[in-house]
């Protein structure tokens, strides 16, 4: 039985540093909800306060509706896998995957075969009855996996369970474990720094700094409409300059330092509220860049070009400080040269605007929390 | 990111709070309970004896005023400190030499030359004391060689030159093992590296290969010197005049008359001193200059050529030869057959003198395995819980608990000796029972074994016992069945170890034995003392025996020919 996992103002100290102030989350039942953010942020305190390594200095944890603060860990039903596996040593596979079962005081003949039934799911039945320690790093990650889901517990929860990989078996494992997570539909917490791997596995994500939630959405929501400019440019790359909001034609629009000036309609009521010539922080990715033959956008030129197959990199010299990084399809007809001069507009859509401090997203569609 | 790694470390120690008062909580305070009886008490005993006069039970600090106002004594202790420096030098340049070449030069017969210096470490040094008496002593074989060849009178290898040859010969493989281990953690790329700037050769050996052993040859040099202060069977068998600090110590506390058990105490707490200086200075080099290697690929020997080759092949059959000379005098002494009274060695070869020890002297052989036996159970148990609370459950009690096992490191045998049997007359009845020698045993050695179960469970990952915990099982189970398996192998070896280690005690066993709980080690040197040394001989080959089955099974279940003390 899967269940749903609820943080109320939960608080997190050691001693008196503060992790985690004051952060609230509804993971729902048989999601796969992953924690995303830098080394340091708390994530990985937040994960293990669920599991019960961490003690909850305030607030509270719900599975359901049980309040599960004070319960000790054995009680809670939850799997977990661990960064490093923690495979035992000492035990072979099948042990190893038997061990929850065996203190469940469940029956040799099935507990036998509930085994043999994951092994067969994580694809290591061969691995049945060696040992651990010359397995590959892939290997006693699915024995990991195997072992924290065969008590089915009622919560999975992963820290980091693919960063001790090489990348080619982090791409074969991360899809492996999305394929099983969604076929046995249980809840399942993972701790990520890797914005990518939370892209791919994720149904939705919590971006997290300092310990406080920066943003809770889908993938795409978070990548496409990211809450503040730090989710801006932690999930993938944005190229930020600065902007004054103006009023033109009665639109809001976006004034560039140039004298380029963008209309938008998409402003949340936060934007329309603010007065003209506001200090703003725009928001634009790579790919978002379109590079126009016609006098549209803002002029630069060319300083580096870095080939990628598909694609091919710029950076852009404008009237801006920094440099601007571009994405463009490598294509040999259209292909610019070191010190071309270039037109550089975007599509007016994707971009995202930020109030002057980048705290807060001025455009519509961001749901910060749900 | 090490930092999450931190903080999810410490957190897990704060777990909740119900689990705070587990069985982990009474090993602490049992832990404390036990270090306070068995080591703070007869330390205490010790110092107040020394402060406390004999007679009139006055505080005093006459003990101390005899002991630095008469030359006879001061110059005890500057002999102790002249010949220490002297073997802890001796032994730190030729076993770091050693130790180099026989990691980097392709030497044949390599494991036999491991095996044999081994051994030499594992028997007790007054074996090879007796041994070199019967070579280079008033009446020794190599003595008379020379004597009638060169028509000198050379009166034999005692007083200084002899404690410092024997000395060294049995400390070097201290240094040894310990710098081996140093140079098996250098990678090959940072010999290659220095290559790559123009720094090859000796060069290379004293700006590279020496600053990155060096924290590991101070750290064995500090055990060789402690070892060689507080040794006490090497001077009291070959020193003769030469008298040092344990020989005096032992004289005036054992003698039957005329002896001030006050004095001893005193002398015993100016040793304590000298070590415990010696040991701060040494940890304050280590504090600031520790740093830690790790060896992708290890150094490996290679084949030389030519002069290199020849030398190096001198070099490490010579000193390696030195070290098993005497062990071969002994068994070869023990087969040959003795005059009636057992004191002269007679032509002709017999199982004589091994019949004799075993008719004799076979309660001490049973002594020593029993004792032995014992203490490694208990060091086992004890260093086992000790080690989890101080590696896992660190707070202030066991923080306390972690420095007050390493006491024991920096207390000369002999002083331990003393102090068990001035503070365990009564109410405890100790002293004259076999609980006090394995007492000994077990202070002496729990150390090493806290310190070696300590490390291995820091390398087992937390998360491993958190998954345990994760899948449903109490933390007593974790414990029982997953920490424990995982540590077995290395329990089992560092047993071994510690088997033949307590075996070969002497310094304070031989204060605290009866006749009837001899034991092998007190029993050959008796029998040296006696002038029996036929049976001295079997006595000793027997141990050796023991000592080689231990360190194959040793061999066998590590499966490598490596090991740290």
């Amino acid at each position: 039985m899967s269940v749903s996992v609820t943080c109320d103002r939960v608080v997190k100290k050691y001693g008196d540093a503060i992790i985690i102030p004051d952060l609230s989350l509804n993971i729902h039942n048989g999601e796969f909800f992953t924690l995303l953010g830098p080394s340091g942020c708390g994530k990985t305190t937040l994960l293990r306060m669920m599991i019960g390594f961490n003690s909850i200095e305030g607030g509270a944890i719900k599975f359901d509706n049980r309040i599960i603060n004070d319960m000790p860990v054995s009680k809670r039903n939850v799997g977990m896998v661990f960064q490093n596996y923690a495979i035992f040593p000492h035990m072979s596979t099948f042990n190893n995957v038997a061990f929850g079962l065996k203190n469940r005081k469940i029956p040799k003949a099935k507990i036998e075969k509930r085994v043999d039934e994951i092994l067969k799911i994580v694809h290591i039945q061969d691995l049945r009855d060696r040992m651990p320690d010359r397995m590959s790093g892939g290997q006693q990650q699915r024995i990991a996996l195997a072992r924290a889901i065969v008590i089915e517990p009622d919560l999975l929860l992963m820290d980091e369970p693919l960063s001790n990989l090489d990348a080619k078996l982090r791409i074969e494992t991360r899809d492996a474990i999305k394929n099983i997570q969604s076929n046995i539909g249980i809840t399942t917490v993972y701790v990520t720094h890797d914005q990518e791997e939370a892209l791919a596995v994720s149904d939705r994500i919590a971006v997290m700094k300092d310990g406080v939630i920066q943003q809770v959405g889908t993938p795409k929501d978070i990548y496409n409409r990211p809450a503040n400019r730090f989710v801006a440019t932690f999930i993938g790359r944005s190229n930020i300059i600065e902007a004054k909001l103006i009023t033109k034609n009665l639109k809001r629009s976006i004034l560039f330092q140039d004298g380029f000036i963008a209309s938008l309609d998409t402003w949340n009521d936060e934007a329309l509220s603010l007065p003209d010539e506001s200090s703003i922080l725009i928001s634009i990715r790579p790919e978002e860049f379109i590079i126009r033959d016609t006098n549209d956008g803002f002029g630069g030129i060319v300083r580096s070009k870095t080939f990628l197959g598909p694609n091919t990199y710029y950076n852009i010299e404008t009237s801006y400080e920094q440099v601007l990084e571009i994405i463009q399809t490598s294509d040999e007809l259209h292909e610019l040269k070191k010190d071309d001069p270039v037109n550089i507009d975007f599509a007016h859509h994707k971009i995202n605007v930020f109030n002057a401090d980048g705290s807060k997203n001025l455009l519509l569609g961001v749901d910060s929390n749900e | 990111m090490p930092m999450e790694v931190k903080i999810c470390f410490l957190g897990s120690t704060a777990m909740n709070k119900k689990q705070r008062f587990d069985i982990w909580i009474i090993v602490s305070i049992v832990g404390l309970a036990l270090y306070i009886l068995f080591l703070f008490y007869p330390l205490f005993g010790i110092l107040k004896e020394s402060i406390i006069n004999g007679t009139s039970r006055d505080l005093t600090t006459e003990y101390f005023k005899k002991f630095f106002s008469k030359a006879y004594y001061t110059n005890s202790l500057l002999n102790s400190l002249k010949v220490t420096s002297s073997v802890t030098l001796i032994t730190t340049i030729v076993g770091t030499s050693l130790a180099f070449v026989m990691q980097t030069v392709k030497i044949r017969g390599r494991n036999i030359l491991d095996i044999i210096i081994i051994v030499s470490m594992m028997s007790p040094p007054f074996i090879g004391a007796y041994s070199w008496i019967l070579l280079l002593g008033r009446n020794g074989s190599i003595t008379r060689f020379i004597n009638g060849f060169t028509g000198i009178q050379y009166n034999g290898i005692y007083g200084f030159p002899g404690i410092l040859l024997v000395a060294s010969l049995s400390m070097m493989p201290v240094i040894y093992v310990y710098v081996s281990g140093a140079f098996r953690n250098m990678d090959i790329s940072l010999f290659e590296a220095s290559e790559g700037f123009g720094c090859i050769g000796i060069g290379r050996f004293l700006k590279i290969v020496i600053p990155l052993a060096l924290p590991t040859i101070i750290s064995s040099a500090l055990l060789v010197f402690m070892r060689s202060l507080a040794d006490f069977g090497t001077p009291m068998l070959i020193g003769e005049g030469y008298r040092t600090m344990p020989v005096l110590i032992f004289n005036d506390f054992m003698a039957e008359l005329g002896g001030e058990k006050g004095f001893a105490a005193a002398m015993s707490i100016i040793l304590m001193g000298v070590t415990l200086i010696i040991f701060l200075i040494q940890k304050y080099y280590t504090d600031k200059n520790s740093f830690t290697m790790n060896a992708y690929h290890p150094l490996e020997p290679v084949q030389s050529h030519g002069i290199r080759q020849v030398l190096a092949y001198m070099f490490c059959y010579f000193v390696v030869g030195i070290m098993i000379l005497p062990r071969l005098v002994v068994v070869y002494t023990a087969f040959k057959n003795t005059s009636p009274s057992g004191s002269l060695f007679v032509p002709g070869f017999s199982f004589a003198s091994f019949l004799r020890v075993f008719s004799k002297m076979g309660d001490s052989i049973r002594n020593t395995l029993v004792f032995a036996s014992v203490a490694v159970i208990i060091i086992v148990v004890v260093g086992l819980l000790i080690s989890y609370v101080v590696v896992r459950r660190p707070n202030r009690l066991n923080t306390a608990l972690d420095a007050f096992s390493m006491i024991p490191f920096i207390i000369p045998g002999s002083v331990i000796g003393i102090a068990i049997s001035i503070s365990f007359r009564k109410p405890f009845v100790l002293t004259g029972t076999a609980g006090a020698l394995i007492l000994v045993y077990v202070i002496r050695r729990l150390p090493y074994m806290i310190r070696s179960i300590s490390a291995m469970l820091r390398s087992i990952s937390l998360s491993t016992e958190e998954a345990g915990i994760s899948l449903g099982a109490s933390h007593l189970k974790v414990f029982s069945q997953i920490t424990v398996p995982i540590l077995a192998p290395g329990i089992m070896s560092g047993s071994i170890m510690t088997w033949m280690q307590t075996t070969s005690e002497l310094s304070a066993s031989i204060m605290l034995y009866v006749a009837n709980t001899r034991t092998l080690s007190i029993s050959i040197y008796t029998e040296v003392i006696r002038g029996q040394y036929g049976n001295a001989a079997a006595l000793a080959t027997i141990f050796m025996i023991i000592s080689v089955i231990c360190l194959v099974l040793f061999f066998k279940i590590t499966g490598k020919h490596e090991f740290n003390v």
